[in-house]
């Protein structure tokens, strides 16, 4: 059996009393790529926002690496190798492109951020000449770099990513996904929240349709699995995808 | 579950007045048949109480915290004092007098401090208290710090009466406000006030009454507290104890609620003669750690955390005339040949991004318009643009014909005919779903039976009889969604503006909205959906735009914007690789 | 002419204790969104336990900066930790409960500090000489305040713009979620900006109670004067706060000399709440950081 990396069982969870999400389950193993689809309003944030620890569960449970980790505040589940860049970036605007990337393992000594400063800059090659920059004046696609490198600093196993692709053009979010595809030499394990469906589907090895809460689909195998644009927008009423969910 | 929304059990306003009648009854054979100290408490409890509610209407009700409301108590105090020596009145036309001259002056400061949000209004009141305590300080007429003698009231009870009456007075006065419109509207403004200008409510006049009421309350308590203790200074009138008391009195009974005050007058009155008695030193530091506490352990005070339903949906009869009646009401605003809305050149930029460039469009009556387009293409900003809650950098937005003001204010917008919803929703938490409705259709009819048959109509409509006294905390998010187009409905606009109305709604309810909408465009009124879900709501649209990057990618009907290569690429990405990275 | 520039450098003095009034303040509501109303009862503790140090232990109020600071940074660990940071905001209204509780902490502080120093104004008789500078004379005490204070504020800036901990005080301001989703321990630095907030506080009252006696009762005062800085400055602009407390230092001077200390408390009011008026949002909703 492939180690479970995260492992979601029964999870419901959402604002107030009433649950957003309901009855949620799957598995990521080390090193796979997911991408969770579907249209506004049908839970994908929040669901990541549970995974995280942003709200609190209200049924159900997360496992990391085999341990329980539904009561952790946010910051300990990122300490513990879970990189997440929330939607909306959330950078330090006012600081320097360093300073927000350096923030990222602001735990670990001089000498280590040094390293991982420089593993970000191979990967988002654009962001050497930037360092000095605000974060506020960087233009949307550079900020999901920096959002995303500061992920990384903290040596994540499990990077967590919100609509990474949202209000950027086209080209971007290519270069964003390219760069994306190139991480961690298949160790980390990579769960995405997208809109962008084709552009998730063919960066992901796997697919989970979202919609009204809960997972209506699946695709598995990698790009072949795209929902014809009618169907995923519910123009049409037919299955998704071939492969139901697993319960 | 959903109990726990509904109310259990209400006091009709009747027995509300009864007991607070008796309430006063008992406290006034108490001042009658003891002996003076226990009258000198009854009386400095009924003025506490008095101070209370007048802070509760503005602080909790109106939901403008003060620390300052002790400037009205002192401007009451030192009028009583100024009439009774220099103009020689006897002490009570001169209370009532002082009282009404508190209320006046805070007609004007109102307005003033009032633009003030938030803490910056506390703290300005602060200021104002402390502003007019260096002038008491400063002026010859008030006798300067050494302050004034003043003829006391003989007896004890005398003034007792006095007080007890005047407390009962507010009670009742503010009991009748929450049975009127008055009532609904200052819940709503101090809910949300974007929400209730939304729906055409102006915050600022609402809160201003309040606080000129509040203003009037704490006046005569000051007027009485000179008439009890015969003698007036700066220092006493204006201390920041008063305040301290004040406040945590209605913390203690329950900010916001009506009976808060009285409860928590009563008690911390008790509890602070005692404490004064017994460490009369360490009175403030218990005082000061009782606020923290409840702040910590009984944030909504000893009644709170409760909700009653003030109104209830009268009983619907038979046959309502269904939405298409209220939209036609509504078509009767927009005219049938020409554009209800339109815009034209619009832009709107921040710094140097362009989130809006160029859109045009126009809506006519009985059409529906969808926008639609991906996350980031400038929707919101948009909508934010047909609301007033944005400037246009450039552009014009003309309903009817004729060209709105830069940036009208809301509730304003509202009244003209244009109604609109929030893309999460923000529906009144202290209000049901009848009284949120009833209160949007009294923004259009004077006559309470007509505005009562509009809502009720609205609430058939939509299928929330069920629902109609839960508040929104119970209802689920489909639900939700259709108070607050009802709620829009009921002002009875001539364009209906809807912000991803079927976001996160089930199939069922996108069905029964998809029909309400059917039969409101049937009807004639123009409605303007801004959507993500397209599957929802482009059966319906008779056109659709689509938005990408701020501007108009493409529009026409349905059939051919939705086959059109370039949305496809933009919802979901393009198709080919064929971009160099 | 003399007279004029004695006050305008008098002024312009002034500004740099204020300015320390006023940066515990916006440090605190900066990383906290915590408006503490007991700002000014913990600039009233810490001059008045500079002033026992002196009377009692013949300690200058240079000197007593640092156990003053230590003290209450001590205090204000415990008031976050203790309380604030216990408050639920959840639910209607919840954001009041934490402005109530530091309402309630305001009385509490100030009639603590009535019950072990009394209610008489204090002063500290520092450096009580003249500074003579050609045809000038300027207090020493004044002098010597102004420069520690302004020392002290260029230190907290160092800290905040230079070291890792203070980047990461203002990772927390800028963005919570990011700093968060950065693994840092939000709470934690919270707790620990309000105890450095309150430090800053108490060392402002030591130098303060050098320059104006005051009581155990001046704490609001204080408070509203630190909330016009805030306001009139805006928050984490140093420069912004730095103007304004000149501004602040040069109508408190002028409206001293010429109406008296009445007037000038009033005069602080009367533009803070004018200038609110003029913009109602005030600068905190706008530039909230630090």
């Amino acid at each position: 059996m492939n180690e479970a990396l995260l492992e979601l069982e029964g999870v419901s969870a959402g604002y107030g009393r009433l649950p957003v999400i309901r009855g949620i389950s799957f598995i990521m193993t080390e090193g796979e790529r997911l991408a969770i689809i579907g249209p506004n309003g049908a839970g994908k944030t929040t669901l990541l926002r549970a995974v995280m620890g942003e709200i609190p569960l209200m049924r159900g449970c997360v496992r990391f690496e085999g341990e329980e980790i539904g009561t952790l505040p946010l910051p300990a589940r990122v300490r513990r190798g879970i990189g997440y860049c929330p939607a909306g970036r959330r950078l330090f605007p006012e600081l320097p492109v360093r300073d927000n990337l350096e923030l990222g393992a602001h735990g670990e000594g001089r000498r280590e951020r040094e390293r991982r400063l420089e593993q970000v800059l191979a990967i988002f090659p654009r962001l050497h000449l930037l360092l000095a920059r605000r974060a506020e004046l960087l233009s949307g696609g550079e900020q999901q770099m920096v959002a995303i490198g500061r992920a990384l600093m903290g040596g994540p196993r499990l990077l967590v990513l919100d609509e990474p692709s949202t209000g950027l053009a086209p080209r971007v979010v290519h270069e964003l996904y390219a760069a994306l595809a190139g991480l961690g030499a298949g160790r980390l394990a990579i769960l995405i929240v997208e809109q962008n469906a084709r552009a998730a589907l063919r960066f992901a090895a796997r697919g989970l349709l979202m919609s009204g809460g809960e997972i209506t689909g699946a695709a598995e195998a990698k790009g072949a699995g795209v929902p014809h644009f009618e169907t995923y927008l519910g123009l049409k009423r037919e299955p998704a995808c071939e492969t139901p969910t697993r319960a | 579950m959903r109990r726990a929304g509904v109310a259990s059990f209400s006091l009709s306003p009747f027995l509300q007045a009864g007991a607070a009648g008796t309430l006063a009854a008992v406290a006034a054979a108490l001042a009658l048949a003891a002996n003076d100290y226990v009258a000198g408490l009854v009386f400095s409890t009924a003025v506490n109480v008095l101070l209370a509610l007048g802070w509760n209407l503005i602080g909790g009700m109106a939901g403008a915290v003060s620390f300052g409301q002790v400037a009205f108590f002192g401007l009451g105090a030192y009028f009583t004092a100024l009439l009774v020596v220099q103009a020689g009145l006897p002490l009570a036309p001169a209370i009532l007098l002082a009282a009404l001259g508190a209320g006046l002056a805070a007609w004007p400061l109102g307005l003033l401090m009032l633009r003030l949000s938030g803490i910056f209004f506390a703290l300005g009141m602060l200021g104002l208290a402390r502003v007019l305590a260096l002038l008491a300080n400063a002026l010859d007429l008030t006798g300067g710090p050494m302050g004034m003698t003043v003829p006391a009231a003989l007896s004890a009870a005398a003034p007792a009466f006095v007080a007890i009456g005047a407390a009962l007075g507010a009670f009742l006065l503010i009991l009748a406000l929450l049975e009127s419109r008055f009532g609904l509207r200052l819940r709503a403004v101090a809910d949300d006030p974007a929400s209730a200008s939304a729906i055409g409510v102006a915050p600022s006049s609402t809160r201003t009454l309040a606080f000129v009421l509040a203003a009037l309350f704490a006046g005569a308590a000051g007027g009485l507290y000179v008439a009890h203790v015969g003698y007036i200074d700066p220092a006493s009138s204006f201390a920041g104890t008063i305040e301290l008391q004040t406040v945590l009195m209605v913390l203690a009974g329950g900010i916001g609620t009506l009976w808060g005050p009285v409860v928590g007058g009563i008690v911390i009155s008790l509890l602070s003669t005692f404490l004064w008695a017994r460490f009369p030193t360490e009175e403030q530091i218990i005082l000061g750690a009782l606020i923290i506490a409840l702040a910590l352990r009984l944030p909504d005070g000893l009644l709170g955390g409760r909700k009653h339903p003030r109104f209830r949906p009268p009983l619907l009869r038979g046959a309502v005339e269904g939405v298409a009646g209220a939209a036609a009401h509504a078509a009767s605003r927009g005219e049938r040949a020409g554009a209800v809305l339109a815009a034209e050149g619009l832009s709107r930029r921040f710094g140097g991004l362009a989130a809006v460039t160029e859109v045009a469009f126009e809506v006519r009556a009985g059409e529906i318009l969808a926008i639609i387009g991906p996350n980031g293409a400038g929707k919101t900003t948009l909508f934010n643009l047909l609301t007033a809650h944005l400037a246009p950098s450039a552009g014009t937005i003309r309903l009817n014909g004729a060209a709105l003001a830069r940036l009208p204010p809301p509730h304003r917008l509202a009244r003209a005919g244009i109604a609109r919803t929030f893309q999460t929703s923000r529906l009144f938490p202290s209000l049901t779903v009848w009284e949120t409705l009833l209160l949007a259709a009294l923004t259009r009819h004077r006559h309470w039976a007509e505005a009562e048959a509009r809502a009720g109509a609205i609430l058939a409509a939509l299928d929330l009889v069920s629902v109609a006294n839960q508040y929104p905390e119970t209802l689920t998010p489909g639900q939700a969604r259709l108070v607050e187009i009802g709620r829009a409905l009921a002002l009875e606009p001539a364009v209906l503006l809807l912000d991803e109305a079927m976001a996160g709604m089930n199939e069922a309810e996108i069905a029964r909205l998809q029909r309400v909408l059917r039969e409101l465009a049937a009807a004639g009124m123009a409605i303007l959906a801004i959507e993500h879900v397209i599957a929802a709501i482009a059966p319906l649209a008779a056109r659709i735009l689509v938005l990408d990057q701020g501007r108009v990618l493409t529009s026409g009907p349905p059939e051919t914007v939705l086959e059109d290569p370039r949305v496809i690429d933009a919802y979901l990405g393009p198709e080919r690789l064929d971009v160099a990275a | 002419m003399g007279t004029l520039v004695s006050l305008l450098l008098l002024g312009l003095m002034w500004g740099g204790v204020y300015l320390l009034m006023a940066q515990g303040l916006n440090l605190i509501y900066g990383v906290m969104r915590v408006v503490n109303l007991a700002h000014g009862d913990l600039i009233v503790m810490g001059g008045l336990i500079a002033f026992s140090l002196f009377h009692h232990a013949g300690l200058s109020p240079l000197l007593a900066l640092a156990p003053v600071f230590a003290l209450l940074f001590v205090l204000g660990l415990l008031i976050a930790a203790g309380v604030l940071e216990r408050i639920e905001e959840e639910g209607p209204r919840g954001e009041l409960r934490t402005l109530f509780a530091t309402f309630g902490l305001s009385y509490l502080l100030a009639n603590t500090s009535f019950l072990i120093w009394g209610g008489q104004f204090q002063s500290i008789p520092f450096l009580q000489g003249a500074l003579v500078l050609g045809p000038l004379t300027l207090p020493e005490g004044l002098a010597a305040a102004s420069a520690a204070a302004f020392a002290l504020a260029l230190l907290l800036h160092l800290f905040l713009e230079r070291t890792l901990t203070g980047k990461t005080i203002r990772a927390v301001a800028q963005s919570p979620l990011g700093a968060a989703a950065s693994g840092i321990a939000v709470r934690w630095v919270r707790v620990f900006t309000f105890a450095l907030g309150t430090a800053l506080a108490g060392a402002a009252g030591a130098l303060v109670i050098c320059l104006v006696p005051f009581q155990s009762a001046s704490g609001p005062d204080l408070t509203v004067q630190s909330f016009t800085l805030v306001a009139l400055g805006g928050l984490g602009n140093m420069l912004g706060a730095w103007l304004a407390a000149e501004l602040l230092g040069l109508i408190e001077v002028f409206a001293q000399y010429t109406l008296g200390p009445d007037a000038a408390t009033a005069a602080f009011y009367l533009l803070f709440i004018l200038f609110l008026i003029v913009r109602p949002q005030g600068l905190l909703g706008q530039a909230g950081r630090v």
